[in-house]
């Protein structure tokens, strides 16, 4: 898995977003303006579907980084 | 950490209209989803309210979807919480429509019950008993695979 991809499909998951403007250290909770459930639920369809493998929404949340969550994933999928 | 016990009814006592209206019908959060419920409402149609004798349903104009209202509780103090509308199309499990108390969102003070996601995770179950491969993300074009569980806490 690599990172900065997994950067670009979050970007395109949640939508609404410029395209670029998220980073590995983007705190999604707080820096993307209009984050909520339904963005984490796409966040999770993103995984399932790019990656073949899967992350709860009460994981992901405990998140604080898109890397965070990108190291969720990888272990996931061990 | 310990969970609220949340109760799911298919229909929603009348002595709720007024909650129900407050979540559906003046709720800002929902301004984020604009184009999405825009989108929503050309396909399923306007949304209103249905009193079935001592009940309250949800109906569109262009279709009967089933609903999920959330309870804190059961019996009189219970509080409403928020509602899911789903409707199956071969094997899709369509969400058309989520609204939750915003108390229940981010920053608000129910957030850590996750109300949004039990909801779906409600619907996920009710769905795999109906043998539906995917889940439509409301207000998207995505998908959640019906195996994809969406979280692990108690009903």
């Amino acid at each position: 898995m690599d990172l900065q991809k997994f950067v670009a499909n979050f970007e395109s998951a949640i939508g609404g977003v410029k395209p670029g403007s998220l980073n590995p250290g983007t705190v999604f909770h707080t820096d993307i303006e209009y984050w909520d459930s339904l963005a984490t639920l796409s966040v999770l369809a993103m995984i399932d579907m790019e990656y073949n493998t899967s992350i709860r929404a009460d994981e992901l949340i405990e998140c604080k980084t898109i890397e965070d969550v990108f190291n969720l994933a990888i272990s996931s999928a061990d | 950490m310990s969970f609220h016990t949340i109760s799911f009814k298919k229909k929603l006592p009348i002595s709720f209209k007024k909650d129900l209206e407050k979540v559906f019908f003046f709720n800002l959060n929902q301004a984020k989803h604009l184009d999405g419920i825009q989108q929503s409402i050309d396909s399923y149609g306007l949304m209103k309210i249905v009193e079935d004798g001592s009940y309250l349903t949800l109906e569109f104009d262009k279709s009967k979807p089933e609903s999920l209202f959330a309870l804190d509780g059961d019996g009189f103090n219970a509080s409403f919480l928020g509602v899911i509308c789903y409707e199956f199309n071969g094997e899709i499990c369509e969400i058309c429509h989520i609204a939750v108390d915003p108390e229940c969102t981010f920053a608000g003070s129910f957030e850590p019950e996750m109300i949004t996601y039990r909801l779906v995770e409600k619907v996920r179950k009710i769905a795999m008993d109906h043998n539906a491969t995917r889940i439509k993300i409301p207000y998207s074009d995505k998908y959640i695979n019906i195996k994809q569980k969406i979280l692990t806490i108690l009903e």
